[in-house]
């Protein structure tokens, strides 16, 4: 008969390789994420410095006061230069989504990324309003304010309504999404400006719904506002 | 959070397993191929329990016959376990022949047929084979030798596939070449838990002491490893002594030994509870046996999350269809978003994982390094369907056996099907 026995030092030795695989495997995840967002933080930078750069030579052109060949010129000139940038921007948020998807809402590097952006969104906005008040643009702004902390189903949903509309009509139509779980200036700015109570709130032009717009509101509104490409019988 | 936590508490147990067989293989490599030299030899009684074994068993015998041992040492008994093909008259032959010795008996199963073969045997040693398995000719000589140590009761072989012909005889040939690799493991750590049908020898005073197999249990090779080292023996293993056998070569007959398989286990572990986290059963109470509930666990929880990501995803397309109906939308391609969704994509579970597969794709390489198998390109592509997708079928196995038990749902045992 044998005693059984065994090696208590490789038990502890193990448990400290163990401990000193998992810690790489976060410090590494960790250094991962901090790659992770430097590379949309420079993203952000780089869309923000191309809208920052349109926004000037906005003002430089001058629009208002040309004759209407000018006006024609300049204006198409920006029209085609937002669509680029609106380009760039759906990128950019579907990244953005890809990153929070994976590693979650909770990292405060994250979180300043995300405020950025939301700073970023709002000048967009701006720039994107302005050049349709000033050149009549064929394309129509949403403002759509969700949440992702705490969890939002009704947002996910309006997600999915606006997803479908931004697939079907491309660049006639521009969506802005801001995050109301961010602690950020721009975001409760806007959210005064419309007076939202609750998410998911969607602006259409400056018409308010404080509550979930389903998807025959939705082109109802965007038929009112006689956008290209949409089937408007009936609405 | 939660999830998370589960899946780094999960992450950590199976580094921590990985880490301890490979440390253990690290502390043993040189011993690996050691074979204790044999100074004479004992007599050996081999006891080949069949049931409708018509198409496999002359070849058992013959391979048998083969084998590098003294003839006069050497007691072949075949118990044919009531079958109703012509095994009996393929036997007969060598009984003519061979001086091997023929029970035949009514179905009892096969650990009454290895009882009765126990009861009529003669030698100091019992081994073990199945019917539809062959012997190298070295393998007995090599288990022998383990004997000299008193408190050895039995010694395993190394179990390859025979001949493995299509895809799923090919992915069991590289989960019994992993096998190999754990057996030799557990043999080091005195844990083996298993003393397989496909060669194993026992000491015949320590069998007889123990009563014999059980012979109503699913799995009665487990069942006798647990009941020898409940009794204070050793279990020792030997990767040169190799058996081939034959692996189900279709789905039905792969469910139908898995589902034995992992009742029977189910059933034992319950039965011999008592052993888990146990410092008086050493490594095998402390650490292998816990860690083999750990992993079916670990498979339990990834199933889990593969239903609740499964489910969500379908919930999304169900949900987006009642909002918006039903739309396709042709895919753009292009390789820098794939690279950027790919980065932007890991994380720290993508490194635990990783590490993970690194330490078990290493295990497998070394499974099949020692045991000396050759790594060609098909089985590259192989061991890559075995790690990425054949592996799920254990969910699939134990997942049954468990609702099996749970629903009580009669269970048979070895040649009464």
């Amino acid at each position: 008969m044998v005693k059984k026995k065994f090696d208590t030092w490789q038990y502890v030795a193990v448990a400290l390789i163990s401990i000193l695989i998992f810690i790489s495997g976060f410090i590494l995840g960790r250094k991962i994420t901090h790659l992770q967002t430097s590379y949309l933080n420079s993203e952000i930078e780089s869309v923000y410095s191309d809208v920052q750069e349109n926004i000037i030579d906005f003002f430089i052109l001058e629009i208002s006061g040309k004759t209407d060949e000018e006006k024609r010129v300049a204006c198409d000139f920006f029209n085609q230069r937002i669509y680029k940038i609106s380009d760039r921007v759906g990128e950019l948020a579907k990244n953005i989504e890809t990153f929070e998807k994976n590693n979650g809402f909770e990292d405060k590097e994250y979180k300043k990324l995300k405020s950025k952006y939301m700073d970023f969104l709002l000048r967009q906005w701006l720039f994107s309003k302005k050049i349709k008040d000033s050149c009549g643009g064929n394309f129509s702004i949403i403002i759509f304010f969700y949440r992702n902390v705490p969890p939002c189903q009704e947002c996910i949903d309006q997600g999915i309504v606006l997803d479908y509309f931004k697939k079907e009509l491309g660049e006639k139509l521009f969506i802005f999404s801001f995050d109301t779980g961010i602690d950020s200036p721009s975001v409760l700015y806007m959210m005064n400006l419309y007076n939202i109570t609750r998410v998911p709130s969607v602006v259409f032009e400056e018409k308010v719904y404080n509550r979930f717009v389903s998807k025959d509101e939705v082109q109802k509104e965007l038929c009112s506002k006689n956008i290209d490409g949409l089937l408007c019988d009936g609405f | 959070m939660v999830t998370n936590t589960i899946f780094f508490i999960l992450y950590f147990i199976v580094i921590y397993i990985l880490t301890f067989y490979l440390i253990t293989f690290l502390k043993y490599r040189k011993k690996f191929h050691f074979i204790p030299k044999v100074s004479h030899y004992p007599k050996v009684s081999l006891i080949i329990p069949a049931y409708n074994e018509e198409d496999s068993i002359a070849r058992t015998l013959d391979s048998v016959l083969a084998l590098d041992y003294p003839k006069d040492k050497l007691e072949i008994i075949v118990v044919n376990d009531g079958s109703t093909d012509n095994t009996a008259k393929i036997v007969e032959k060598y009984v003519k022949n061979n001086g091997v010795i023929l029970i035949n008996k009514p179905n009892g199963g096969k650990g009454n047929a290895l009882n009765v073969g126990i009861s009529v045997s003669t030698g100091e040693f019992i081994a073990t084979l199945d019917a539809d398995s062959m012997v190298a000719p070295n393998s007995l000589k090599y288990l022998i030798g383990y004997f000299k140590d008193k408190d050895v009761g039995a010694v395993t072989s190394a179990i390859k596939v025979f001949e493995p012909k299509n895809f799923l005889q090919r992915m069991q040939f590289i989960e019994y070449t992993y096998s190999i690799f754990l057996r030799k493991i557990w043999g080091f750590l005195n844990s083996q838990s298993v003393t397989p049908g496909p060669l194993s020898v026992f000491r015949a005073d320590v069998i007889k002491k123990l009563g014999g197999f059980d012979e109503n249990n699913l799995t009665e090779d487990q069942e006798i490893a647990l009941r020898i080292h409940c009794a204070g023996y050793k279990i020792e293993n030997c990767i040169l002594s190799e058996t081939y056998t034959f692996a189900p070569s279709n789905f039905k007959s792969l469910w139908k030994q898995r589902l034995r398989w992992y009742r029977g286990t189910l059933r034992n572990f319950i039965r011999y509870r008592h052993m888990f986290l146990n410092r008086k059963f050493g490594n095998l109470g402390v650490f292998v046996l816990p860690s083999i509930v750990m992993l079916i666990f670990s498979l339990f929880i990834s199933l889990a999350k593969m239903i609740f990501d499964f489910y969500d995803s379908i919930y999304l397309s169900v949900k987006s269809v009642f909002l918006v109906g039903i739309n396709f939308y042709m895919p753009e391609f292009s390789i820098s978003p794939i690279l950027t969704n790919f980065f932007l994509s890991i994380n720290v579970h993508s490194f635990l994982l990783s590490f993970m597969f690194v330490g078990a794709a290493f295990m497998l390489y070394l499974s099949y390094k020692f045991s000396k198998e050759y790594i060609g390109s098909r089985s590259v592509l192989d061991l890559l369907i075995f790690i990425f997708f054949f592996q799920l079928l254990y969910i699939v196995f134990w997942g049954s056996a468990i609702i099996y038990e749970l629903m009580r749902i009669k269970a048979v045992t070895r040649g009464k099907w």
